[in-house]
């Protein structure tokens, strides 16, 4: 993923930047049981929805356009 | 909002586009000036002038507006100046009077189609806001860019005659040039659709977007991300507002073009695809028609405007320091372009994060469809507000700036893009900090709050866990792959309906053109001719044969008389006094006739 000349090329950075990252991710979570939901349907009420409705997108919508890739691809 | 000054009589559209005129004249700093000057005095006169009905021309029988003035139009003329100025900051360094000139007459015509109060002068408006884009992207004069140039101003033709048969059927219907509210349902009106709609790059006709757009140069490309479809949306929120089927079709422009945005490598074209994801939220707020959802629209074309001009920008300063498109080509440019880089980060989250733009925004939109109850429209428009953040608002920072040493030094983008770019970047911040002040300019009272605690930490969420996503699927080597292929879109549909009208051309109308050829320019011609010819010859032969039996003349057969006389027409041997005869034969049967 990184190599030599980039910012991320120090291990030391890399994992500095992933722990605040997943610090972050953690506290996100842990906020969804110190706010009142407001659901607009029922599932968006349902605890820990919108982290995970979040993480499946972001895993399904590159399937969704590999599949696209394969229906469009211009072999030319 | 209104400054508190006197009222600046000339409209605004005026000042750019006959401002204009003057950049091919100007020369060097004095002319960049006065790019830059333009829509600023654009923008203090549009501030100036009261809410109503200005600048009124009568014309024949109607009477033209010029300047209708409501919440609506103040908005969307006030980014537009804003955004001009931007892009006239940005594009100072380049010393080409024709883009310029191009340019400015594109921004103005946009602010013109805005404060059009009739379906004529906005028509004008509209007509010049197509053919001066086109040069932006002629101005790059390359082959690939004139034939995409050539495109793009075909498409816009043929929607702007629909535009037009649609404006002259309406008058006809209703008697007026009045530019309102229609409904949906006469031809008249689905003409007016789909004309707009082109602009609106509405799928699936948004083809042309993806295509032009990359071609252009990196000046124009900044503009053309601001006017045309934003100019669109604004005239979709004019006339159609509440038409449900905007709502399937916005859906089908901000689900499509993001699958395209995350398998495309060229990165105008990520930008080109994801604009067109954004202005399907937009086209969605129009079909649900409330006024929550009316007044997200208006928020969200201003931050759009904002954040992917700030994105055309940066990746415009990339192509421009590097040479390089392709985002498999970049990589860890931010050693050697700090600062455009980090504006490009700005760029990416101001789509959605707190405390910038777009923030404030889109969730209006999103808002509004689960007020009206709209299930799978909200959870499409959520599905596709985490997909751009994740795979265009990190992805194409990270890919250009940061993940692998592309071994290119470029430098740093020259000081005008730098403040053109730091401006936009400070728009976007400021607008997502003092929300109230774009909230008070919006069509309708905003009875919304973004900043509930609720709803900082959900949209956090969403956008990071999806981040998180993309992160995980990057460092797997999960995500497809960024080849130098091309992607077939809905032009495929309407190139290969080209081609079938090509061989039609070719085969049918040319061989119809061969047979009429035949028949009527050899064969009948021919025929014509020959009769021509030999008619005098046969009617001499017939008039002279009955006197020749009489006189006796050494009993010559009638063939020795007919070829005697017929040789002497050929030769022009004829006795003059046969030729008397004939003549006063010919004038005495005319005498009969008209007797």
């Amino acid at each position: 993923m990184t190599s030599d000349n980039t910012l991320f090329s120090s291990p030391k950075t890399l994992k500095t930047v992933m722990v605040i990252f997943a610090i972050f991710l953690g506290c996100l979570l842990g906020a969804d049981f110190l706010i009142h939901p407001h659901a607009s349907f029922t599932v968006d009420g349902w605890p820990e929805f919108n982290p995970l409705f979040g993480f499946l997108s972001g895993l399904a919508l590159p399937v969704i356009a590999l599949g696209l890739s394969f229906l469009v691809k211009n072999g030319k | 909002m209104t400054l508190n000054m006197p009222f600046i009589d000339i409209p605004p559209a005026l000042i750019m586009v006959v401002g204009a005129l003057a950049l091919p004249i100007l020369k060097g700093r004095l002319r960049s000036a006065w790019m830059t000057v333009l829509p600023l005095l654009a923008l203090v006169t549009l501030l100036s002038v009261p809410n109503g009905t200005h600048w009124t021309v009568p014309f024949l029988d109607y009477q033209l507006v010029f300047g209708r003035v409501d919440a609506l139009s103040r908005v969307f003329g006030t980014i537009f100046c804003i955004a001009a100025f931007a892009g006239s900051v940005y594009a100072m360094h380049e010393d080409y009077a024709l883009a310029h000139t191009s340019a400015m007459i594109y921004a103005g015509s946009a602010v013109g189609v805005t404060f059009a109060g009739d379906f004529f002068s906005f028509y004008v408006f509209w007509e010049f806001m197509a053919v001066a884009s086109t040069f932006l992207i002629l101005a790059r004069r390359t082959e690939k860019s004139q034939k995409a140039a050539f495109r793009y101003i075909m498409i816009h033709i043929l929607g702007g005659l629909s535009l037009m048969a649609g404006i002259v059927l309406q008058i006809q219907e209703t008697g007026t040039i009045a530019f309102s509210a229609i409904e949906l349902a006469s031809p008249a009106s689905w003409f007016i659709f789909v004309g707009v709609a082109v602009n609106a790059a509405v799928y699936p006709l948004h083809a042309w977007l993806k295509d032009a757009y990359p071609e252009a140069t990196v000046t124009g490309a900044v503009f053309l991300s601001s006017f045309t479809t934003k100019s669109a949306v604004y005239t979709m929120a004019r006339i159609f507002a509440g038409t449900d089927i905007l709502i399937p079709l916005g859906l089908a422009m901000a689900l499509i073009p993001l699958c395209y945005a995350v398998i495309e490598n060229d990165i105008w074209r990520v930008l080109a695809y994801s604009l067109i994801n954004q202005v399907g939220f937009m086209i969605v707020g129009i079909g649900i028609g409330s006024e929550l959802a009316i007044n997200g629209v208006a928020a969200h074309a201003v931050c759009h405007i904002l954040y992917k001009s700030l994105l055309f920008m940066s990746a415009g300063a990339v192509i421009q320091q590097t040479g390089k498109q392709n985002l498999s080509d970049l990589g860890g440019l931010f050693r050697f372009m700090p600062w455009t880089a980090t504006f490009c980060i700005v760029g990416g989250l101001a789509m959605s994060t707190p405390y910038f733009c777009a923030f404030v925004s889109k969730s209006m939109i999103i808002s509004a469809a689960a007020h009206e109850h709209l299930t799978l429209a909200w959870f499409i428009l959520q599905f596709t507000a985490v997909g751009v953040f994740a795979y265009v608002g990190i992805r194409v920072p990270f890919l250009t700036f940061f993940h692998r040493d592309s071994g290119l030094k470029p430098k740093e983008a020259p000081w005008n893009m730098r403040i053109a770019m730091g401006f936009t970047a400070l728009g976007c911040v400021y607008v997502g900090i003092h929300h109230e002040v774009l909230y008070n300019m919006l069509p309708f009272a905003a009875d919304y709050e973004p900043y509930t605690a609720t709803h900082v930490i959900n949209q956090l969420q969403l956008q990071f866990f999806g981040t998180l996503a993309f992160f995980i699927l990057l460092a797997k080597g999960l995500l497809p792959r960024l080849s130098k292929a091309t992607f077939l879109d809905t032009d495929w549909f309407y190139a290969g309906a080209g081609r079938v009208l090509y061989v039609i051309a070719d085969k049918v109308l040319n061989s119809v053109n061969t047979a009429c050829d035949a028949l009527f320019v050899k064969g009948l011609t021919g025929r014509i001719n020959s009769f021509a010819q030999k008619a005098p010859e046969s009617i001499a032969v017939a008039l002279m044969s009955p006197f020749t039996h009489l006189l006796g003349k050494g009993n010559p057969s009638q063939m020795d008389v007919s070829q005697r006389v017929r040789l002497a027409f050929r030769t022009g041997t004829v006795p003059s006094g046969v030729g008397a005869f004939i003549a006063v034969l010919f004038i005495f049967l005319l005498y009969a006739v008209r007797g």
